[in-house]
């Protein structure tokens, strides 16, 4: 054997040893940096979807308060005004007698009773307060009455299980996405039918709305994911602000089902 | 069949493996650096079985890894120049490509000739691939993608060649001197090392081809 060999070998061997040992500090270096930038990458996320939770649950108090400012304002204010425009009708009935100006004095005071009863109507319908009073299924069921109104669609209304009472921020928020949901339909959907179905069991209130309009092809994902800030991501962000999950599920020309399941005030925790 | 026989077959068994694999490349919608890889390790598979067969019969395959290691380098830089983003490493490349051929003709003429193992090509060559495989590395550790890297086949793949290459070119590049001062070390290492390295380098290229088939379809 060469006098150089073992020389040559141990250099071979060592230098071989030593580019590894290199490399495989280089990976798992590389391995390590990855994992932190995926935690921080997922703490940023986290930071943003508290956020957005905030801004959000500040806009709807926000909302909330100008309602209850604008509802009694309606009731103590216009609807004073209204009541005592009715009470001078009425003395102006009383003393005169020409035939023309009575008849129109009653279509007047007719008029204005309508007024004052549609304007109680809107206040009771935006007062938080009046809502939590009355429960979810009067207030929704007073909505699909003026839906009934318009003679577009042939509307059933069920509910199922006994009606269990909802912290009033979580009602008011429910009863929102269903009037936004309402809407859509009215504006969009050209259906036909509705039916509504409202189902308090197993600890759960859950309500689907179905209609037999022209649909759309995205999901719901899509609107989650949209830049757009559309009426739908608004719902189901809203839906997430409270702890629900809320589905729509729609086909061109099959007709759109949305589905919104809320647990039990008892195991919510928001 | 001796224990260093089978371990000395065993290497063209993981390159058939990574060359199968490699053929994913065109089932699914996979970018052009990976079909050129694909390409690279089938002309590979083929170059190694030769040189199997040549060795088993006796005859010098020297001649057919001359051939074979330039166009595997300058292929290599090919696809590393497709997936590595700095505009500076892209010149690099470029001056490679009309260097490296440059290079490997005056070895051949004047330098090493067509006789033995060019093991300057060699030297060159894989440090060259090591170099482009460390950029790539460094292009991963400054990205703000936050997909896995387990996930990119060039991570893999790129592992294999710094594994690989920095593994055997120390070797390769005293082949030569160490066959002249001992033929049973040289072989003993080509057997008990270089075929390691060898198996290692396909079995990372098998993962790099197999990680991940979903990608963005290309305008």
């Amino acid at each position: 054997m060469p006098q150089e060999l073992p020389e040559v070998a141990l250099i071979l061997i060592g230098s071989t040893f030593i580019i590894l040992i290199l490399i495989t500090l280089v990976v798992v270096s590389l391995l390590i940096n990855q994992k932190r930038k995926f935690r921080y990458s997922r703490e940023l996320g986290d930071m943003k979807s508290s956020f957005e939770k905030e801004v959000l649950r500040t806009q709807l108090e926000t909302q909330l308060q100008t309602l209850a400012g604008v509802s009694r304002e309606l009731h103590d204010n216009v609807g004073t005004l209204i009541s005592m425009a009715i009470i001078h009708l009425q003395m102006l009935q009383q003393t005169e007698k020409a035939d023309g100006t009575l008849v129109k004095l009653n279509e007047a005071g007719e008029l204005l009773k309508e007024s004052m009863g549609a304007l109680r109507d809107l206040s009771h319908s935006i007062n938080p307060e009046n809502m939590d009073k009355a429960g979810l299924i009067l207030v929704l069921n007073k909505e699909i009455e003026k839906m009934k109104r318009l003679k577009l669609f042939a509307i059933d209304f069920s509910v199922k299980g006994t009606e269990f009472s909802i912290d009033a921020h979580h009602q008011i928020i429910i009863f929102r996405i269903m009037q936004e949901a309402f809407q859509n339909i009215i504006k969009h959907s050209r259906a036909t039918a509705i039916r509504v179905q409202v189902d308090y069991s197993d600890g759960k209130l859950a309500i689907q709305i179905n209609d037999n309009g022209t649909g759309f092809s995205q999901s719901s994902q899509y609107f989650l994911d949209s830049a757009e800030n559309s009426g739908i991501k608004n719902m189901i962000k809203r839906a997430s602000l409270i702890g629900a999950k809320m589905e729509i599920h729609s086909t061109i020309n099959g007709g759109t089902t949305l589905q919104l399941v809320h647990q039990a005030p008892s195991l919510v925790n928001t | 069949m001796t224990v260093s026989q089978i371990i000395s077959i065993l290497p063209l068994f993981f390159i058939c493996m990574a060359a199968v694999s490699s053929l994913s490349a065109f089932r699914f919608q996979f970018p052009l650096s990976l079909k050129l890889l694909c390409i690279t390790w089938v002309f590979m598979f083929a170059i190694e079985l030769v040189g199997h067969i040549l060795q088993s019969k006796g005859i010098r395959n020297h001649w057919l890894y001359n051939i074979f290691n330039p166009l595997f380098y300058i292929l290599l830089a090919l696809i590393y120049k497709r997936v590595i983003a700095s505009s500076a490493v892209k010149r690099i490349i470029i001056t490679f490509f009309i260097v490296f051929p440059l290079f490997i003709v005056i070895n051949s003429l004047f330098i090493q000739g067509l006789g033995s193992l060019q093991t300057l090509t060699i030297v060159i060559g894989g440090s060259f691939v090591v170099l482009l495989s460390g950029v790539y590395f460094w292009q991963l550790y400054q990205s703000d993608s936050t997909e896995k890297i387990s996930h990119d086949p060039f991570f893999w793949f790129s592992f294999g060649f710094v594994l690989y290459f920095g593994g055997t070119v120390p070797y390769l590049g005293m082949l030569n001197y160490l066959w002249k001062i001992s033929q049973e070390f040289t072989r003993f290492y080509f057997v008990y090392f270089y075929n390691v390295f060898s198996i290692v380098l396909n079995v990372l290229v098998t993962i790099g081809f197999l990680c991940r088939r979903n990608y963005p379809k290309l305008p």
